[in-house]
């Protein structure tokens, strides 16, 4: 499922960022942890009124949030929606959508298991 | 870096417990707005916080509108305004400069680079705090200055000078009131030549109680200065 290390969630690197303060890292996870569903949500509301410029706000503001934990794929899955929203291709979106959804699914089962561990 | 308060106005629930956890690590206070409007209502506050981390992209008003608000109000365009967003192109990061950013920090930033970023803004602070209070302490000591200045009528005979009151002042006094100087009065040798000799005459022989305090004070004076240099045998 993970192609190379890292690509989900890369842990070193999000460690790097925080300077190497692990109860940061384990405070900032657990709030994406929380708050990822609800961004999923208000994207899923968006993908139902098909409106373009919803879906673009909604996915930029998840890729925030997945760059800032250094979740490349799911960073990588909700730029390119927010780029289909941008362009108003609806199409596009659809597609981007599954990939955010396939990304987010595995980001946070292992998101879950690292926080647990 | 001090007591000081930060506003972080972000929509993403996880970059703003990044930065506040964060700035809390660094003794800082943070104030956190979970939207544009909430940010607005926080920057036009009474007391404002000096520093505030602004998201581009917000509901409500957006990054760059916020900078472009606080840039507009006198009262609070000394605000230290740092845009934080994903947008890093060079054309973005001249936009936010031009709306009124003091500094750009891209997503997904190093906590190494926003506290360089935040120092470099605190430094600013208090270099502006240092400022206005010196420029305060100088007004309040050039209100207390006594100042002498513009044209002033004088009389031609007794040299006595007309004032703001339409009254007619000796000009020691004036000088005076008007100034720090503080006179210490003497005698000059013209004028010692002319009235005090005429007083101290040694061959002035009216009695002593005769004479005016002031011709009697002189006379003593006068004794006293014979003495000192004809001591008696």
């Amino acid at each position: 499922m993970d192609p190379a290390p890292g690509t989900i969630f890369d842990r070193e690197e999000f460690l790097r960022r925080l300077g190497g303060d692990e109860e940061l890292y384990r405070e900032v996870l657990q709030v994406f942890l929380e708050d990822c569903p609800n961004q999923m949500d208000v994207i899923r509301t968006a993908m139902d009124t098909r409106d373009p410029m919803r879906i673009r706000s909604a996915a930029h503001a998840l890729k925030g949030a997945a760059g800032s934990v250094s979740a490349r794929a799911l960073f990588e899955a909700s730029g390119a929606l927010e780029r289909a929203g941008a362009g108003g291709d609806l199409d596009a979106c659809d597609q981007a959508w599954q990939q955010v959804q396939a990304a987010a699914s595995v980001l946070l089962d292992r998101m879950r298991a690292e926080v647990a561990g | 870096m001090g007591d000081m308060r930060v506003l972080i106005a972000d929509d993403d629930r996880t970059t703003t417990t990044l930065l506040s956890a964060t700035l809390r690590r660094w003794s800082l206070e943070a104030i956190v707005a979970r939207d544009g409007n909430e940010a607005w209502q926080v920057l036009s506050s009474d007391a404002p916080p000096s520093l505030a981390i602004l998201d581009w992209q917000m509901p409500g008003v957006d990054g760059p509108d916020l900078c472009r608000r606080v840039r507009n109000d006198p009262a609070r365009a000394h605000l230290y305004l740092i845009l934080l967003t994903a947008r890093d192109s060079r054309a973005d990061i001249i936009e936010g400069i031009d709306a009124g950013a003091d500094d750009y920090l891209v997503k997904p930033f190093d906590l190494g680079e926003l506290r360089a970023r935040i120092n470099s803004g605190v430094r600013v602070i208090s270099l502006q705090q240092t400022l206005s209070q010196r420029v305060t302490e100088l007004e309040d000591a050039l209100a207390n200055v006594k100042r002498l200045h513009g044209l002033l009528p004088i009389c031609s005979y007794c040299s006595r000078v007309r004032t703001d009151g339409n009254y007619w002042e000796q000009v020691d006094q004036y000088i005076a009131e008007h100034s720090s100087v503080h006179f210490s009065h003497g005698i000059c040798p013209p004028c010692s030549d002319k009235i005090v000799s005429g007083e101290l005459d040694p061959e002035d022989t009216t009695p002593v109680q005769g004479r005016s305090a002031f011709g009697r004070l002189k006379g003593r004076l006068q004794a006293l200065m014979m003495r000192s240099k004809h001591p008696p045998r």
